[in-house]
């Protein structure tokens, strides 16, 4: 309210109206005497002084002038701007899509909508019109519409606030190279950061409230066993005091067990639990609800079994024993006899052309010992983590490898790769036991576990069984594979990539389906986002503002001259009123 | 407002202790037991004088006329009850808010007169005088059974007295009671109030209101009898000037008076009926202690 004068100080003028009304008073209080007779004071009139009969202040035509005055001073003093024209001022539109836009207010209802409500006052401003709108999380996605109404519609539709986070400066940076007239409005649960460019032409309208939010912050499952399930869950308190989180482990919607726990504020507290056999899918909940929901649950699926399928055909023994004993050692493949995923060959031809992939072995009479130096592709999967020091590696440069070299030594080729038909990678390596250490040294272990890892994730379906929020959410497919992905929703969605790799925008948390010829991937998305599950930085109120208002300024013309004159012509009407008003009253 | 009976007889009471002085000139009057100031038909003597047309031939002194050969007339003392009449302003100023203190002192000096006349051989008639001129009742009748005697709103006294003209009893004693507070020349009052009179007394009766103006502030002074109003801004200079104005007003009266050979006496109300002594009109030799 003290804002509504230009000068805080014309607060003082508006004095002058009590001031008025205690003058008018003061002067209508007399007191009354009856006399004999007025005839010995009508003479009195003639003193300068004392006994001149005073000019009744005449209510209420006088007073109400005067009044009027004081009133036309004050509206003077308020500062109202008119103007004759109206501009107009484009503004683009940030939306920040986070999951903390989701947290419910202290009246219960969610800061989506409130900031909803918020934009759209704002908007229904007429001299405003929509350059753009930006739902910025990880990634900016535009909106379009045709109408100011069907964007507020289509808003409402997309702007689901899923997102484990939202880079809002790099909005902003986009939005003025590519709109550089228009305003912009962020639409926020935080205040602005000390360092955002705020000011005229950025508004900043944050919409959240401080919360107290008990939150599961990461949760891990082990790697695949077939004896025991083991996990980890780390639980944060996001308030201002000690908080106790009851905790429920589920295995297939049954309560295996329960946690109490007594977080100190701005703690967090690790829960592991080791079930003593393999579990499906494993829900760890926090029973205390609280301002954001999302984050109280977790749900872990065991991780993918590791289990590659290899075929040898190799006819040294000695190779062959070498190369079974590597293949067990990593546990994550076994020797098949038939439709394998991975071919091993020492026979002069390659053959296993119906596997996905094949290595062929190829020695030679004429190899000679190699010490190096060696050049690697180190962007290849299969040479991640090979020491070459000490290596001795068998070569003939008589040998001709199809495909890329990934590993030579000089220019003789080690060990190549060729993608003939796509459907099939061959993978070539020279390689003789006896004029080589390469079995002898931690290269080839690590060259096997490349190998068959590099193998198990081309294998098409969900790259990883608990996938939370921030990572990429990937289903793998190999060429001419479809997918059908059902979402924790139950909806179906029939998918196919020619890139090999799906991202799946849904940030819904949940159990994910992918079937893939006959074969099931299944995938859990957990909201594990610890700076979106913290509450207790977020505010409300409004930064910045539109360029619009400050042009205003100074095109507005200020309504101030006017009513000073409105209230000079008044003075003048009373002052010419006073002069010639007879005096009231008078001697008999 | 009407005046109380009681102030009547109060004033019966106390006029017990007085008697009307008449002096000399004044006693004319219908004929009674006391020797009046002309001549009339009562055995005492009084003068001679020579005779003119139209005298009695009864009154004829023939031996002056065997003497000296010249018409003498006899004269000899009227005998005559000497007359009062009271005159009582009964405007609407004689009865201020709040307080009555000139109306019950008028009524009760006009009927300690009446009384003081009575104890004095004199008949009395109380009036009164407002918008017209009225008889309070008989002289026979007391001031306790006159006919009640209204203070009323918007009179002039003056002009009542110029337009009825002289009613009251040639050769009388005219005894006028009122604060005098009146629009116009006295001389003019004067003159028809003292014509055919053998003597005419004016008592301004004021109030202590009516002597000391209010006391310093703003004011909304209401004429009592106009009904018309004044704001004013009383200081000690319009005090003075108040004060100088009523004295100035006394003296218009009192020079008029003199002018017509009136007696004039000023007395206050509050202190009139505080001390129950009329003694101003003592000191004026108009009553005397009886």
């Amino acid at each position: 309210m003290f804002s509504i004068f230009t000068y805080p100080l014309m607060w003082l003028a508006a004095i002058a109206l009590p001031a008025l009304v205690s003058i008018y008073f003061l002067h209508h209080h007399y007191r009354r005497r009856q006399v004999s007779s007025l005839m010995l004071w009508v003479e009195g009139r003639e003193l300068s002084n004392g006994g001149q009969s005073f000019k009744r202040l005449s209510f209420p035509w006088i007073f109400l002038l005067e009044l009027s005055i004081i009133i036309l001073l004050i509206l003077a003093g308020i500062g109202w701007h008119y103007n004759t024209t109206r501009p107009q001022q484009r503004v683009a539109v940030i939306l920040d899509n986070s999951i903390s836009m989701q947290a419910l207010r202290s009246d219960g209802k969610p800061v989506r909508e409130f900031a909803l409500t918020s934009l759209k006052k704002r908007l229904s401003d007429p001299r405003l019109s929509i350059a753009r709108v930006l739902i910025t999380g990880s990634e900016m996605i535009p909106v379009e519409a045709a109408t100011a109404a069907e964007m507020l519609s289509e808003i409402k539709l997309r702007w689901d606030c899923s997102e484990h986070h939202s880079d809002l400066a790099q909005a902003i940076t986009t939005l003025k190279r590519t709109h550089p007239a228009a305003d912009i409005i962020v639409v926020t649960d935080q205040p602005p950061p000390p360092d955002s460019p705020i000011g005229v032409g950025i508004i900043w309208l944050a919409c959240g409230q401080p919360q107290d939010n008990l939150a599961i912050v990461n949760a891990v499952r082990n790697p695949s066993s077939t004896t025991h399930s083991r996990c980890l869950v780390e639980i944060a308190n996001f308030s201002r005091i000690e908080r106790t989180a009851n905790t429920e482990w589920q295995i297939n919607d049954k309560i295996i067990h329960t946690d109490t726990s007594l977080i100190a504020a701005g703690e967090r507290i690790t829960l592991e639990h080791r079930f003593p056999y393999p579990a499906d899918e494993i829900t760890i909940t926090i029973k205390e609800s609280d301002a954001l929901s999302l984050d109280n649950s977790a749900r872990l699926l065991p991780p993918p079994v590791k289990d590659l399928r290899i075929k040898l055909e190799i006819a040294d023994a000695n190779l062959y024993k070498t190369i079974v004993e590597t293949i067990k050692a990593t546990k994550s493949a076994y020797i098949v006899t038939r439709n394998p995923e991975l071919y091993i060959t020492d026979a002069p031809s390659a053959g296993g052309l119906n596997a996905a992939a094949s290595l062929h072995l190829i020695k030679s009479k004429e190899m000679l010992s190699c010490t190096g130096p060696f050049i690697v592709d180190s962007s290849h999967p299969l040479t991640d983590g090979i020491n070459f020091d000490s290596l001795i590696w068998a070569a003939s440069t008589n040998i001709s490898l199809n495909g890329t070299a990934l590993i030579s030594a000089g220019n003789t080729p080690l060990l190549s790769i060729n993608n003939p038909n796509r459907r099939h990678t061959a993978l070539s390596m020279q390689l003789d036991l006896a004029r080589s250490n390469i079995h002898l040294t931690p290269a080839w272990p690590v060259l096997f576990w490349n190998l068959i890892d590099w193998r198990l994730s081309s294998r098409s379906g969900f790259k990883r069984a608990n996938y939370h929020t921030g990572i990429p959410f990937q289903l793998k497919l190999n060429r001419d594979e479809s997918a059908a992905i059902t979402d924790p929703s139950g909806a179906t969605r029939q998918c196919s990539s020619k890139a090999g790799l799906i991202m799946i925008n849904s940030q819904t948390p949940g159990i994910y389906t992918a079937r893939i010829n006959d074969r099931i991937s299944r995938a859990a998305l957990n909201i594990l986002a610890p700076d979106e599950s913290n509450l207790q930085t977020n505010d409300s109120g409004s930064w910045g503002r539109l360029t619009i208002e400050q042009t205003l300024e100074a095109i507005e013309r200020s309504t101030a001259p006017w009513f000073a004159l409105a209230a000079l012509l008044l003075l003048f009407t009373h002052h010419f009123l006073i002069s010639v008003k007879p005096i009231a009253g008078g001697g008999a | 407002m009407i005046a109380d009976r009681t102030w009547f007889r109060e004033g019966e009471l106390a006029g017990m202790r007085y008697n009307l002085i008449a002096a000399d000139k004044i006693l004319s009057g219908a004929q009674g037991s006391r020797l009046g100031a002309s001549t009339g038909s009562s055995l005492d003597f009084s003068d001679y004088r020579e005779y003119h047309p139209g005298d009695d031939l009864r009154r004829l002194d023939w031996n002056i006329y065997a003497r000296s050969d010249r018409l003498t007339v006899k004269l000899f003392h009227e005998e005559v009850s000497p007359h009062l009449d009271i005159i009582i302003d009964s405007s609407a100023s004689m009865a201020l808010d709040p307080g009555t203190s000139k109306a019950k002192a008028s009524t009760w000096l006009a009927a300690l007169l009446w009384t003081a006349a009575r104890n004095g051989e004199c008949t009395a008639t109380g009036w009164s005088i407002a918008d017209r001129i009225r008889s309070l009742g008989e002289s026979a009748r007391r001031p306790s059974e006159w006919e009640p005697l209204s203070f009323e709103a918007g009179s002039d006294p003056l002009r009542t007295i110029s337009a009825t003209g002289c009613i009251w009893r040639r050769n009388g004693i005219r005894i006028l009671i009122s604060d005098l507070l009146w629009q116009g020349e006295p001389s003019r009052a004067i003159k028809h109030l003292s014509e055919n009179a053998a003597q005419t007394i004016v008592i301004q009766l004021l109030s202590e209101a009516d002597i000391n103006p209010p006391p310093a502030g703003r004011w909304r002074l209401v004429d009592s009898e106009r009904n018309t109003s004044l704001d004013i801004f009383v200081d000690a200079a319009t005090q003075a000037k108040y004060r100088n104005a009523l004295r100035k007003l006394q003296l218009q009266w009192r020079d008029a008076c003199r002018k017509h050979g009136t007696l004039f006496t000023t007395m206050t109300a509050e202190e009139l009926l505080a001390s129950g002594h009329p003694q101003a009109l003592e000191q004026a030799g108009i009553l005397s202690p009886g």
